[in-house]
């Protein structure tokens, strides 16, 4: 089954947030805990909805990872821009989200 | 504030726990008695007050007798066509319009075309998924009364004496034109 | 422009109170994210990618340089020291914290903005003319009606749950400069045979899924029905709108399959008893209203004309700025400037805290104080003397805003897209950026001439691509961006809707397409007076397309 990791944004200000081994929720994509098995996912789902129902975090989501050169990254661009911030600079050039923006975890 | 809060949050930690079939009726001067019940038809309901869904209390108006009509009610789904109710407004008692979600603003018109409109003098309802986020905007289209089962609408609805808003810009059920050169419109109610 | 009275204020305040403690029912959990999510959009708060993001309301973007100084310091105290200003005349901030959004509504309270229905399913900001009030081609001035559109639609207690959000703009010139016939209702304000102000109706345009030109509803409706009238429509889209999908609950779509005509019979139905009602507006009303947008004191002095031709004569580059960026003014002894936002390879529509700064004190100095925002993402001095425009200009020069590109094809309008939206499915600044790159040189720019490019970002068309000559929207296909191209879009009197090229270009791709698109209308065109759009009205789609797809060309 494809890697999983769960995400959400935070209540208070709204900042991406990912679900981490020790039960926590960091800023960081790189704390992120991944899900390899249908068990593990379950058990983030239920960790969801406790930070939804404690009023932590809203629009909590698996999503797909990949492993790339002994780091994750997330399948979608749009994750990857979730976890790097805006692809926007003053130089036109620093676009490429591959080269620029491979995250290790 | 930290008390206020820490009371609702256990209200709420019991609302949990209950089930929750406590529906209240609210007006102008707090909750009230509501004496009706819904449904389908008027044989075998275990009371006089009964509120019908509109085609049915249209194919029985003319049938019934006065005293029976006079406590008979209407409801209508959100956005159902209330004009086959004009020629009979003045024998309505009441009228329950339904919110199926509280996003579903349609009731909202069809309480404005029969009060502001069609001047119906009846009592109008506001049943479904009445929160108290919409309460100013029901009482201004010309509901009378709401029918609150969710509990911490009923809790708000308590200390509901005095609408935050100075004034507002539109017209509106309950509401006279100030004498300002703006439009603005204010609650005629004794504060 | 309109000021406050103490009822304004004191319904603002109340607002805040009201939202501020949504806020914390919500931070304590009393209310649910469903149920908290209508009442935050309505104050303009969405959740995007990284951050909430705060969409300000500007009136029908008319601003003071007052107001213009506190989105400043807004940007710099809590947000990242910028601002964006949209396509609907509005101004976003990116990274607000919710917990603080109660703050920064009090300090726009201060200056007399709020950020009330700028989201949700409810009327919106009444968008009009940049050109208000000063443009050279105005037959009255539309903003005293988008005024009283604007308070009559707020906290509205019929309208607050539409099945969809509604869009009103509002237009009083020989030009549209607001693109009605894109809107839910558009507004032509004009005069009759006798000289009686009223409105030509329109209903039912918009982009998005179904990009749609508005149909005339009614060709003249007295002032004094401008609400009764308005109401009537939106009444009866409330009650009959789609509400089991939601890309297919605007009006527009209920026109399509309801039928205009039919639809008209019911408008008028409600019309007819709403016509006498508290909503007709009194000569009283609309005068009350208009003595807030008396033209301002403008002095006469035709020495200026000369002083600018020699200045122009003197210095080549402030002379290209005053033929892009200087448009008349009904004044002959004064211009309105456009100040670009749409720097090389910057964001389209971003102006920082400092930049913002410097605007507001030109405003104040050589503009009446005032400001406005256009649609196309750029910030308008609406009242300025002919002997002022090279001391402006130098200013603008010394920080950076005196791109000489309105009009021209760097001026790019995009949505903020996959940098920092939800809905987006490719990012769009990226795509402007490497564009207005391409295209910096100002002689080419000059030889391709007007042109309109939008992007967006995904179908919602926030940056209204299908009205673009060119237009680009981001897709999103097997995990990666792809961008459509259209053209011979236009807004305006002229309204179309761009048509699909074929098959969509990667991100490497896109750029070197439109410059493929522009080279064919270079080699095309009957000679450099005949404009892009005017090209291809001649010519059509099927150059553009060989063009674009021809078997000469690799397929990567």
């Amino acid at each position: 089954m494809p890697l999983k990791i769960l995400t959400a944004n935070r209540l208070i200000d709204g900042r991406p947030v990912w679900y981490c081994a020790d039960g926590g929720w960091s800023e960081e994509f790189s704390d992120a805990a991944v899900a390899d098995t249908p068990h593990a996912c379950t058990l983030f789902e239920l960790a969801a909805r406790q930070a939804i129902a404690s009023n932590k975090v809203v629009d909590a989501t698996l999503i797909n990872v990949e492993s790339h050169n002994g780091s994750f990254v997330a399948l979608r661009l749009r994750e990857r821009i979730r976890a790097n911030g805006p692809t926007t600079h003053r130089c036109a050039e620093n676009q490429n989200i591959y080269g620029e923006y491979r995250v290790s975890l | 504030m930290a008390r206020q809060e820490k009371s609702l949050k256990s209200v709420m930690q019991m609302e949990k726990m209950q089930l929750n079939k406590n529906t209240k009726l609210w007006g102008a001067g707090g909750f009230r008695e509501n004496r009706y019940v819904r449904s389908n038809c008027l044989e075998n309901v275990d009371s006089n007050w009964v509120i019908l869904p509109l085609t049915r209390w249209l194919q029985i108006v003319e049938k019934i007798d006065g005293e029976i009509l006079r406590k008979t009610g209407i409801f209508a789904e959100a956005g159902e066509d209330i004009k086959p109710l004009l020629p009979f407004l003045d024998v309505v008692s009441v009228i329950a319009l339904n919110f199926p979600k509280f996003s579903d603003g349609r009731s909202y018109s069809t309480a404005m075309q029969l009060k502001q409109t069609y001047c119906y003098r009846g009592e109008l309802r506001a049943v479904g998924d009445v929160l108290i986020d919409q309460v100013s905007n029901m009482l201004r289209c010309g509901f009378d009364t709401l029918e609150v089962k969710h509990q911490l609408t009923q809790i708000r609805l308590k200390e509901y004496s005095k609408e935050i808003f100075p004034g507002f810009y539109q017209p509106g059920a309950r509401l006279i034109r100030t004498s300002s050169q703006n439009r603005i419109w204010r609650s005629t109610a004794v504060r | 422009m309109y000021r406050y009275d103490e009822f304004d204020k004191a319904f603002v305040t109340a607002r805040i109170a009201e939202f501020s403690d949504q806020i914390n029912r919500r931070l304590v959990g009393e209310i649910t994210e469903e149920e908290f999510m209508p009442l935050r959009l309505r104050n303009g708060v969405y959740l995007q990618l990284h951050a909430y993001m705060l969409r300000v309301a500007i009136p029908y973007g008319t601003l003071s340089s007052q107001q213009l100084r506190k989105l400043a310091y807004i940007a710099r105290c809590y947000d990242r020291g910028y601002g964006h200003f949209t396509t609907r005349q509005n101004i976003q901030f990116n990274w607000p914290r919710l917990v603080d959004i109660p703050e920064i509504l009090k300090e726009l309270a201060e200056v007399e903005m709020h950020a009330i229905q700028t989201s949700g399913n409810c009327i919106r900001n009444i968008t009009s003319d940049h050109f208000a009030g000063a443009a050279a081609d105005e037959f009255a001035d539309p903003r005293p009606y988008a005024e009283i559109l604007r308070q009559w639609s707020s906290l509205h207690p019929e309208f607050s749950y539409l099945p969809r959000k509604f869009k009103i703009a509002v237009v009083g010139a020989q030009t549209d400069r607001a693109a009605i016939q894109l809107h839910d209702i558009g507004l032509w304000l004009k005069r009759n045979s006798s000289g009686k102000l009223g409105f030509t109706f329109y209903i039912g345009g918009g982009q998005g899924r179904t990009p749609m030109v508005a149909k005339l509803l009614h060709d003249f409706v007295l002032e004094e029905d401008l609400l009764s009238y308005t109401t009537a429509i939106i009444r009866i889209y409330n009650l009959y709108g789609r509400r089991d999908n939601k890309y297919k609950a605007r009006i527009k779509i209920l026109i399509h399959e309801t039928g205009l005509q039919k639809l008209r019979e019911e408008i008028e139905k409600e019309f007819a008893v709403l016509k006498a009602s508290e909503l007709k507006l009194h000569q009283s009303d609309i005068d009350a209203i208009n003595t807030y947008f008396r033209a301002p004191d403008l002095t006469d002095c035709s020495e200026w004309h000369y002083n600018l031709k020699q200045l122009r004569l003197n210095d080549s580059a402030f002379g290209d700025w005053v033929n892009q960026n200087v448009t008349a003014h009904k004044h002959p002894d004064y211009a309105i400037v456009t100040i670009s936002l749409k720097s090389t390879g910057g964001v389209p529509g971003d102006a920082t805290s400092d930049q913002m700064d410097t605007i507001a004190n030109l405003a104040e100095q050589y503009s009446k104080n005032e400001l406005r925002v256009s649609y196309h993402q750029n910030l308008v001095l609406p009242h300025v003397a002919l002997g002022d425009l090279k001391t402006i200009y130098d200013t603008l020069l010394a920080t950076g805003l005196a791109s000489a590109n309105i009009g021209l094809i760097s001026d790019v309008i995009a949505c903020p897209g996959l940098d920092y939206c939800t809905l987006a499915n490719a990012r769009s600044i990226s795509v402007a950026q490497q564009i207005s790159t391409r295209f910096s040189s100002y002689e080419r720019q000059m030889e391709i001439g007007a042109i309109k490019l939008n992007i967006s970002g995904c179908i919602n068309a926030c940056g209204h691509h299908h009205i673009g000559n060119i237009g680009i929207l981001g897709v999103e296909k097997k995990g990666t961006e792809l961008y459509q191209l259209t053209l011979g879009g236009s807004a305006g009197n002229n309204c179309a809707i761009g048509e699909v090229t074929g098959r969509g270009f990667t991100a490497d791709e896109i750029v070197d397409a439109v410059e493929v698109v522009i080279n064919t209308y270079l080699s095309l065109r009957q000679s450099s007076e005949e404009s892009f759009i005017n090209t291809y009205r001649r010519i059509g789609i099927e150059l553009f397309r060989q063009a674009l797809y021809g078997t000469t060309r690799k397929i990567s």
